[in-house]
């Protein structure tokens, strides 16, 4: 058999290839998605509409159209994230109840992104009846988003020192006051650092809203709640269909690297959120 | 405050999809459901092909992945230089935050014209092509967390074992990835949830071929996964319908199993901690 | 030796000649010097201990023995360090093979999260032993290390569930069990109840009988009780080295006097 030295150098070669596939990996997604992207940028591409079914023109009504969902999804999630994170840290007492309610969320983050897209479908746009509607697509990325702001607002929360909870209740406040004027101060660098992050991956997902939220072609700005919008990562769905197509090919190459510049944007912001946010005791 | 009733949304949230899903005509074509054959227009609804897609996509995903992720992360951890690890952790996190759609407008231009050019076929839409991409859309995500994971078995374990004599495939072998075992697996399954889940990139490169591969383990052929099929169809099928119950039954079996592994890798990661720590 | 060769001579007498020269010895860390300049030469028998205030690079030295500290970023060897009469730090030696030569213990007990009799036998790498052989060397071992009557009705239990004197022991039974050339021991009884520490040094005493062993003590009465050479190091610099007798006594270096008699050393 091989000796143990032998066993040594095989192993270390093993890890050393490893390595240098996984960097080469990595290097390939990030250099092609740069350089085919910057390549196929010009200030006419970002601010013009689109024509031709994509394969020309620009993608203005698709940055729009994603970040009126986003902004949306981020506006429907904050209260909602903040108002369960405050419920279990304040009122619920049980350690069951909490592991359950952790569970709840961690269940919903697992979920594919799809079946939220089919949820949205079955649920307000057939039985609610909204039709395809920007404002639904909305709600069903707050929804995804959910998980992800909430949980980072209750880490926050957890981190509070006991000190302050115990000093606000013996000065007299009540659980109301106590929440409004020390929990949620403290542990807003969570929520906005969630939901930012939550924001992130939002703004990137298209099987969600493709077919609650979009329309391919025709979609402007909507002038009321039950109208489509044109995304970003569902242009580039189409664009991708086209592939034998240069021009469309090179389109999405443009619109894939202004969809990663968005999230790039969140990510930072979320980034700055947390460093800018956060209380004293904790930097 | 009206948190409570947010709470039980969340929960409801989930449940009313489950239930949004008991559309299904379950009843009416029963029979075809458990079939190779999907033919909407003949009334058959057999989703053995999408469901055998889905795994085996699944796969092919994790045997590229977990090795290759796993040897990697020895490397990170194991390595002296903390300039590598800072670069390897910013370029994951990069990569971790660009979309699946990008993901799969890669595999179309790029991995299944490699792999048409590289096999000699007349098309790159294959299972083994979907297998490849969302393998290196998994990378990332087990390169994290298993290096995480091997980094904080404490360095007293392995200063003692070396002292011992033993070479350093050894101490990985009986020390550190006995210690790290646990998160390893959470992070598989992590990995794994994130695999049959996918659709976009997928739905891109998989060829879109509702038939079971003959041979069954013929790599280099079209196929279909639910999460693909979900994407192709959903749109074109009228709600309510046979067709519409039959997708939403796929979603659901696939929500289902997503769920399981989810509470696997959440008990897994909350049982009671390992051997008491002297040291 | 490799350890295939160890098991053979089981039963065989005394163990080869071995002793460690150090010649103008001195380890860095980056910028800084941690000792520098130190040369001697240790017995082939017996106890040796290095004392010394902390700081003074005791366990430095002692970790440079057996190479352990290779890893560290940084490191920096000057000088001659011989074992056995081969150069360790040429470039042709296999540290790993070395480190089963030269056993070592470590301050904090630090058993595997396995049985008790896998621990002692974890080292055994590269040699196909039968189960009647496995047991033997469990069995010497244990009894080296003073510990076989503990435990030998539970050899399949979880190590963990021993007290922390037993641990230390275990961890030395586990050094022996490769029939080391050499042990080194870091402070071994620093985290353990001054019972144990008793019989670790009982053990140190009687292991010096046929191995040298070296071992590292802030303890000086440990050190006048289990010693028969003495290395008094101060600020990275051997500053006298001898018998017990002579470094305890009157005879010892001024600063040397000051140190072991007073436990006073103003460097």
């Amino acid at each position: 058999m091989f000796s143990r030295a032998a066993k040594e150098h095989v192993f270390a070669a093993a890890t050393r290839i490893a390595l240098f596939i996984s960097i080469g990996i990595l290097a390939f997604l990030l250099g092609a998605i740069i350089l085919r992207g910057l390549s196929a940028l010009s200030l006419d591409f970002l601010f013009t509409p689109s024509r031709s079914f994509g394969s020309s023109g620009g993608i203005a009504y698709q940055i729009l159209g994603s970040l009126l969902t986003a902004i949306t999804a981020g506006l429907i999630a904050t209260p909602v994230a903040l108002g369960a994170s405050v419920y279990r840290s304040e009122y619920m007492t049980s350690q069951r109840a909490r592991r359950i309610f952790d569970l709840m969320l961690y269940g919903l983050n697992g979920v594919p992104s799809i079946i939220f897209g089919l949820f949205g479908l079955i649920l307000f746009v057939n039985i609610i009846g909204t039709g395809l509607s920007w404002f639904v697509g909305g709600i069903i990325l707050a929804v995804m988003m959910l998980p992800t702001a909430t949980l980072a607002t209750v880490n926050a929360m957890r981190g509070i020192e006991k000190n302050y909870r115990e000093n606000a209740l013996a000065l007299g406040l009540t659980r109301e006051q106590t929440a409004l004027r020390i929990i949620i101060p403290q542990s807003l660098h969570g929520l906005v650092t969630g939901v930012l992050i939550g924001l992130a991956r939002a703004i990137g997902e298209t099987a969600p809203i493709m077919f609650i939220a979009t329309a391919f072609s025709g979609a402007t700005v909507p002038t009321s709640l039950h109208e489509p919008v044109a995304t970003l990562p569902t242009h580039i769905l189409a664009l991708a269909q086209q592939a034998a197509d240069p021009a469309a090919l090179k389109n999405a190459w443009g619109a894939s690297f202004t969809l990663i510049a968005l999230v790039a944007l969140f990510s930072l912001a979320a980034f700055f959120a947390r460093a800018r946010l956060s209380p004293y005791s904790r930097r | 405050m009206g948190s409570a009733l947010i709470c039980a949304s969340l929960v409801g949230l989930i449940i009313l999809t489950l239930i949004g899903q008991t559309g299904p005509v379950l009843s009416g074509h029963f029979s075809s459901l458990w079939g190779t054959v999907w033919n909407p227009n003949t009334d058959q609804y057999g989703i053995i092909p999408m469901l055998y897609g889905s795994i085996i996509v699944m796969l092919i995903a994790m045997a590229i992945a977990l090795p290759l992720g796993v040897l990697t992360a020895i490397y990170i951890a194991e390595t002296r230089s903390a300039r590598l690890r800072g670069i390897m952790k910013s370029a994951l996190e990069v990569l971790a935050g660009i979309p699946s759609i990008v993901y799969g407008l890669i595999g179309v231009a790029y991995v299944s014209v490699w792999v048409a050019k590289g096999l000699d076929l007349q098309t790159g839409r294959l299972i083994l092509t979907a297998g490849i991409i969302l393998a290196v859309m998994i990378l990332p995500t087990i390169l994290t967390l298993t290096e995480d994971a091997i980094s904080n078995v404490p360095e007293i374990y392995r200063e003692n074992a070396r002292a011992l004599g033993l070479y350093r495939h050894e101490v990985i072998k009986d020390v550190v990835l006995p210690h790290a075992k646990r998160d390893i697996l959470a992070a598989a399954l992590l990995a794994l949830g994130r695999a049959l889940g996918e659709t976009m990139a997928v739905m891109l490169v998989i060829g879109s071929l509702d038939r079971l591969p003959s041979p069954l383990f013929n790599l280099l052929s079209s196929g279909q996964t639910i999460t693909s099929k979900l994407g192709r169809e959903i749109g074109e099928s009228a709600f309510g319908s046979a067709h519409f119950s039959a997708l939403v039954l796929m979603g659901l079996i696939l929500v289902l199993i997503t769920l399981a592994l989810t509470a696997a890798a959440q008990w897994l990661i909350h049982r009671a901690p390992r051997e008491a720590a002297h040291v | 030796m490799s350890t295939a060769q160890h098991l053979t001579l089981v039963t065989d007498s005394a163990p080869q000649e071995a002793s460690i020269t150090l010649s103008d010895f001195g380890v860095w860390f980056g910028d800084s010097c941690i000792i520098s300049g130190v040369t001697a030469q240790l017995p082939a028998r017996g106890v040796s201990v290095l004392v010394g205030p902390s700081g003074a690079g005791k366990s430095t030295l002692l970790r440079a023995i057996n190479r352990i500290s290779d890893d560290t970023a940084g490191l920096a060897i000057k000088g001659g360090l011989t074992f056995q009469d081969e150069d360790i730090y040429a470039g042709c030696c296999d540290v790993t093979e070395l480190r089963a030569r030269i056993g070592m213990v470590f301050q904090k007990p630090c058993v595997f999260p396995r049985s008790i009799a896998q621990n002692v036998l974890f080292g055994l790498r590269g040699v196909k032993l039968s189960q009647a052989q496995k047991r033997d060397i469990v069995e010497s071992a244990l009894r080296s290390a003073a510990l076989w009557d503990d435990v030998h009705a539970r050899l399949g239990e979880r190590a963990d569930t021993l007290s922390l004197g037993q641990q230390q022991r275990l961890c030395i039974a586990r050094a022996l069990a490769l029939k080391p050339d050499m042990l080194l021991m870091d402070e071994p009884t620093a985290s353990v109840d001054p019972v144990s520490a008793r019989t670790i040094e009982t053990l140190m005493r009687d292991l010096g009988k046929t191995i040298p062993v070296l071992t590292v003590t802030h303890n000086l009465g440990q050190a006048k009780r289990v010693a028969d050479y003495v290395m008094f190091l101060c600020d990275g610099q051997l500053v006298e080295a001898g018998t017990t007798d002579h470094m305890f006594s009157k005879t010892a270096l001024p600063k040397t006097q000051t140190y072991l008699c007073e436990e006073f050393c103003d460097c």
